[in-house]
């Protein structure tokens, strides 16, 4: 027996105007269910949307009242805030700590040399000018500046001048630069 | 004759099958809905469509926004009042809201009494650097200068020059710089964050502790000026 493939058979299902209406009815019915299932979805959402935007708005609006009330705790911790992150400037400029520095030099002198004048700046500059009775108590003086105990306090000495006296004596002058704290 | 009904049945077979009307309805009614649901897509649903992607943006930066205010306000809450003042009393005592020339030259000569030295003359050279001619015995020049640098309002000195003679007492010059910090001019709006104070300010404020009002608050008296702050308690 002879075997045929009629492809016109789907075709003509369709294409006869009876079953092609009812074809565009049920998918017409189908699409209009599907539209409105969708409108009905995206109003709902919408709408749940625009709830929870007022719902969150009064929510910022009560802890804007709250911290409305709380105004003055707020001005107090901005004052101190500005004042503690200056001062957190102002402290790493700090460091020279020119008193220590002068003590620091009234305790080098004794024995014999006297310290005339002393300048420092919180730069880290510091200039010692001085006289010393003998070459001996010089080279202590300068011993003791230079020992390692001493180390941390001036980085670098420079001896600018040095000149003896008739009586045997030292006028020297030095300049240094001191590690601030 | 024959022909002629050959004919007739020849064309009737050529001529399209009559369609009822009602077949027609079907085909018009979709027309109908799709063309209905083109112009409501594009004029109601696609609008609606931007407005909730819209509504999504701002409910997320408002959910943003309600957990800062949120946070905001329980930090406030948690913020001891007291404290806060007796801080800030301390810090505007350090750091004055403005240049106090009289004041510093009254602690200057507070100090240069309490360290025993004579301050034989003190210059202005801005409002807030001052030059210092100081004589007296070198342990407490060094204490008055001590004192300059661990006192209320702060200073720093920028300068110092000793020189002593032979049967003289010392003198010594020194400048110094004031410091004074205005005070902030406004709050700033509700939604700002509010910065609270880190454990390196901490410390900084606890070794503030440690420095010493020179004047008494008779002394500290200061005219008042200028527009209302807000800051001012």
């Amino acid at each position: 027996m002879k075997k045929e493939i009629d492809f016109l058979k789907d075709y003509e299902k369709i294409s006869s105007p009876k079953k092609l209406s009812r074809f565009l009815t049920v998918g017409m019915f189908v699409v209009v269910i599907f539209y409105s299932l969708l409108v009905a979805g995206t109003l709902s959402f919408w709408f749940f949307l625009k709830k929870e935007h007022q719902e969150i708005n009064r929510q910022i609006e009560v802890k804007k009242s709250q911290i409305s009330q709380l105004r003055k705790k707020e001005s107090l911790q901005v004052l101190l805030k500005q004042r503690l992150t200056s001062l957190a400037k102002l402290w790493s400029l700090k460091g020279g700590n020119l008193p220590r520095i002068l003590s620091f030099f009234l305790q080098m002198s004794g024995e014999g040399v006297s310290l005339t004048e002393i300048k420092a700046s919180a730069k880290g500059e510091v200039g010692v000018t001085g006289t010393a009775p003998n070459a001996l108590n010089f080279a202590r003086f300068l011993e003791k500046i230079t020992s390692s105990d001493n180390a941390n306090i001036c980085s670098k000495i420079i001896l600018t001048s040095v000149s003896r006296q008739k009586d045997g004596g030292y006028n020297f002058s030095l300049s240094l630069t001191y590690e601030k704290t | 004759m024959r022909k002629l009904e050959n004919f007739a049945k020849y064309t009737a077979a050529l001529r399209p099958p009559i369609i009822p009307f009602e077949y027609y309805k079907a085909f018009f009614l979709s027309i109908f809905l799709i063309t209905g649901i083109l112009f409501t897509s594009l004029f109601f649903l696609r609008p609606k469509i931007f407005e909730i992607l819209e509504i999504q943006k701002k409910i997320n930066k408002e959910r943003k926004m309600l957990a800062d205010l949120t946070q905001k306000a329980a930090t406030l809450e948690g913020l001891d009042e007291i404290e806060l003042t007796e801080k800030t009393e301390v810090l505007l005592k350090a750091l004055p809201p403005e240049k106090d020339v009289a004041n510093i030259l009254l602690t200057f000569k507070v100090l240069g009494s309490q360290a025993e030295i004579t301050l034989q003359g003190i210059q202005v050279d801005s409002g807030d650097t001052f030059s210092l001619k100081i004589e007296g015995g070198t342990e407490k020049i060094i204490r008055f200068m001590e004192r300059i640098e661990t006192s209320y309002p702060l200073m720093k000195l920028e300068e110092i020059a000793v020189s002593s003679r032979e049967g003289s007492s010392t003198q010594a010059t020194a400048k110094v710089q004031a410091f004074f910090l205005p005070l902030p001019q406004a709050l700033g709006s509700v939604e700002s964050p509010l910065s609270l104070v880190t454990p390196q300010e901490e410390k900084i404020y606890q070794d503030l502790l440690r420095f010493t009002p020179v004047l008494t608050e008779e002394d500290m008296q200061t005219i008042q000026s200028g527009k209302e702050n807000p800051f001012t308690f």
